[in-house]
């Protein structure tokens, strides 16, 4: 039954054109459309180092940390930045002739960042400012806490090399300011980013199609299904399958287009690339299937719904422009962890931008998990349904 | 003869409304059972709950003697049901819906493949196999809706208005399939507000009203509920005057009489001779007719006598 069920869901997929055309040809003329939009742009701005400026107030005098961590970003062969140390009204008139693309002004603890537009050089300085701050703040808190339990254990012997050790060991599995990227940072691989997670999302209109055909609410056919001895769960997960198949051949098929026609540059990761869609396209299949179980509209509107929520997550995982997603990654994190737009491009950015292995990681089986949770609150409200009305 | 069907006082409400007030009924193997009644009378929720589609707040449903619930996969597999709205998928052939919806019954591959040929036999849609349903005509996808419904050969089927707007062709071939499938043993459950079906193919009804069981049993039986025998309908050259439509209505054995568009209608009581009484005084009062004759009652006049309504109102 699961495998009957399987192939003709999958049969019925494939001739769905306007499913087809959603889930394949929609995102694949938006890549067209990036492409386009972005060549002649990322040509004029193709550089790889940034100048940038330091305001040398009283508290940048006292902060060693950050400025070791700032000689090792603008030293090497090829630094991320090049540093004027100034005076507060020296790095306005360079900001003003543009002579920086922003500078950084050290307030107590944490950096002000100013800027006079918000492109990718400038959401780059904002985000090292903010990994800085972050990178400092995690070292004092694991500094703090070592001792802390040291103390509590008696011991008021503190080794300083073992609160190293213990620091270095934690900042190993955080992101290294060291290893920051620009080889992929490109506006059309970002836009390429939040368009898989879009497509990825979009496969929730496949769920909504599966789960119209199998509700008895809903659909006549609904009703048929519901007479039948298969049971709801299998049933589910049966056409989830042929689902999770249809929008892989379609992520495939974007990614071959990105990749060969779209001036694409994924590096050698195409295998985590592959598997970071697969998880980014389950996410998208269960929150179609969450939304038609869970939300009660007619067929047209729950579309309009998962439509629109795709767009959403999209948006503020950065689709029209990266700032978004330094904006909500700012003043409301928790927003972005649960957004599987979010935990898919910042796979992508743990890939290609931080080159952090246990963040892609943690992005992934955050999609995992979000798609688990997802599936089995709808299996658990869609088990042995009665309705009040049909 | 087993029931295969025991329902005990259900009730069912939306909101305000009771769809079905305290029904209990009883259907045996092998019979086909009529569930008649005008739009709205409570027949596809009755069905949507025998099939545990939908809750309902009071009562018990048991088929084949065990409960039925969402959860009784066993007994569903000896369930067919034809809903009245098509439920086949329009990318799909129309040999693909029926083994789609069969396999979902039966595993075994050889058998599918014959169970399926049998439904195409039946429905008559073997020159069709190859057809998305968008190019059947009515007829043709209400044919390939039954044969969705009853491919896996189950001793229960349920048929919720199977033939609305379709063809008298499609119609009669239908109905055919209905009477071959009960010949192979299938009780059947059949609701429609069309009672000439009811009168051809049923062996019980229940009539339906607002909820309620107004009558049920045999045709026959049925009938025997009206006091009205025969209907003799007489087409005039013109509307008869009132005093001749008196006299008759004087007459002990008229039970009612109508006079509408040059057409007498003299519905008589139990009796005898009663065409001829009214040949011999028409002929007598020299009145011209160019047809005369006699019906015996329907399903129609039962419905009407016991409701004061028309079936398909």
């Amino acid at each position: 039954m699961f495998w009957i069920n399987f192939k003709y869901t999958l049969k019925a997929l494939f001739h769905n054109k306007s499913l087809l055309f959603w889930t394949y040809a929609f995102p694949i003329i938006l890549g067209m459309l990036f492409n386009l939009a972005f060549q002649d742009l990322e040509k004029k701005e193709a550089r790889s180092t940034y100048d940038i400026a330091i305001v040398q107030n009283e508290a940048w005098q006292d902060a060693s940390f950050y400025q070791e961590a700032m000689k090792e970003l603008s030293s090497g062969d090829d630094p991320l930045f090049h540093i004027e140390y100034t005076s507060k009204k020296e790095a306005n008139r360079l900001l003003k002739e543009k002579n920086v693309i922003g500078y950084l002004e050290l307030q107590e603890e944490d950096f002000d960042v100013f800027v006079t537009s918000n492109g990718m050089e400038e959401t780059i300085l904002q985000y090292v400012a903010d990994e800085l701050t972050s990178t400092k703040d995690m070292i004092v808190d694991v500094s703090i806490k070592e001792v802390d339990k040291e103390i509590k254990k008696g011991n008021y012997n503190i080794q300083a090399e073992r609160i190293e050790k213990k620091v270095r060991e934690i900042l190993d599995t955080e992101v290294n300011l060291q290893d920051v990227s620009l080889d992929n940072m490109s506006y059309t691989n970002i836009e390429y980013y939040t368009l898989i997670a879009m497509a990825c999302l979009y496969g929730g209109t496949i769920s909504i199609y599966i789960m119209n055909g199998i509700s008895a609410d809903i659909s006549s056919k609904g009703k048929r299904f519901s007479v039948t001895p298969i049971k709801k769960g299998v049933l589910i997960l049966s056409s989830l399958c042929a689902g999770f198949l249809t929008q892989i051949i379609g992520i495939g098929a974007l990614l071959a287009f990105m990749l060969f026609m779209g001036n694409a540059n994924f590096g050698d990761s195409i295998g985590n690339i592959i598997l970071l869609s697969m998880a980014g396209s389950l996410a998208g299949l269960s929150l179609g299937i969450f939304v038609s179980s869970v939300v009660k509209m007619n067929k047209g509107n729950k579309d309009g719904l998962l439509i629109g929520i795709s767009m959403l997550c999209s948006f503020f995982s950065g689709m029209m422009g990266m700032t978004m997603k330094y904006i909500i990654d700012t003043n409301l994190p928790i927003l972005n962890k649960i957004n599987p737009a979010a935990m898919i491009t910042d796979g992508f950015y743990a890939l290609y931008y931080y080159h952090n292995n246990e963040r892609f990681t943690f992005d992934l089986i955050s999609l995992l998990v979000f798609s688990a949770i997802l599936l089995t609150i709808s299996l658990i409200k869609e088990r042995r349904v009665s309705y009040d009305s049909l | 003869m087993n029931n295969c069907i025991e329902v005990k006082d259900l009730v069912k409400e939306y909101k305000e409304l009771r769809a079905i007030d305290h029904l209990s009924f009883e259907v045996k193997e092998g019979e086909i059972f009529g569930l008649l009644g005008p739009n709205g009378s409570g027949k596809s929720t009755t069905m949507n709950c025998l099939l545990s589609l939908l809750k309902y707040q009071e009562g018990q449903i048991k088929i084949f003697g065990q409960e039925m619930k969402p959860s009784a996969y066993e007994l569903k597999r000896r369930i067919g049901v034809v809903f009245q709205d098509v439920a086949v998928f329009e990318e799909l052939t129309v040999y693909e819906n029926i083994d789609y919806f069969c396999g979902l019954y039966i595993k075994d591959k050889e058998t599918r493949k014959q169970y399926v040929q049998d439904a195409l036999d039946l429905v008559a849609l073997n020159d069709y196999v190859k057809f998305v349903p968008k190019k059947l005509s009515g007829g043709l996808l209400r044919r390939l809706n039954i044969a969705c419904g009853i491919a896996h050969k189950p001793d229960l089927i349920f048929l919720d208005e199977p033939t609305v707007a379709v063809d008298p062709q499609s119609r009669n071939n239908i109905l055919d399939g209905i009477l071959t499938l009960n010949k192979q043993g299938a009780a059947i459950v059949y609701t429609t507000h069309y009672m000439e079906e009811v009168e051809i193919i049923c062996d019980r009804i229940m009539i339906l009203d607002k909820g309620k069981i107004i009558a049920q049993g045999t045709k026959e039986e049925l009938k025997n509920l009206v006091t009205m025998d025969e209907k003799v309908t007489v087409e005039l050259d013109k509307d008869l005057p009132q005093e001749i439509l008196a006299q008759i209505q004087s007459w002990e054995m008229v039970h009612n009489l109508s006079m509408r568009d040059k057409i007498l209608e003299v519905q008589f009581k139990q009796g005898n001779y009663h065409l001829s009484k009214l040949v011999i005084f028409l002929k007598e009062k020299h009145i011209p007719y160019h047809k005369i004759y006699s019906e015996l009652p329907t399903l129609n006049d039962v419905f009407l006598e016991l409701t004061g309504k028309e079936l398909r109102d």
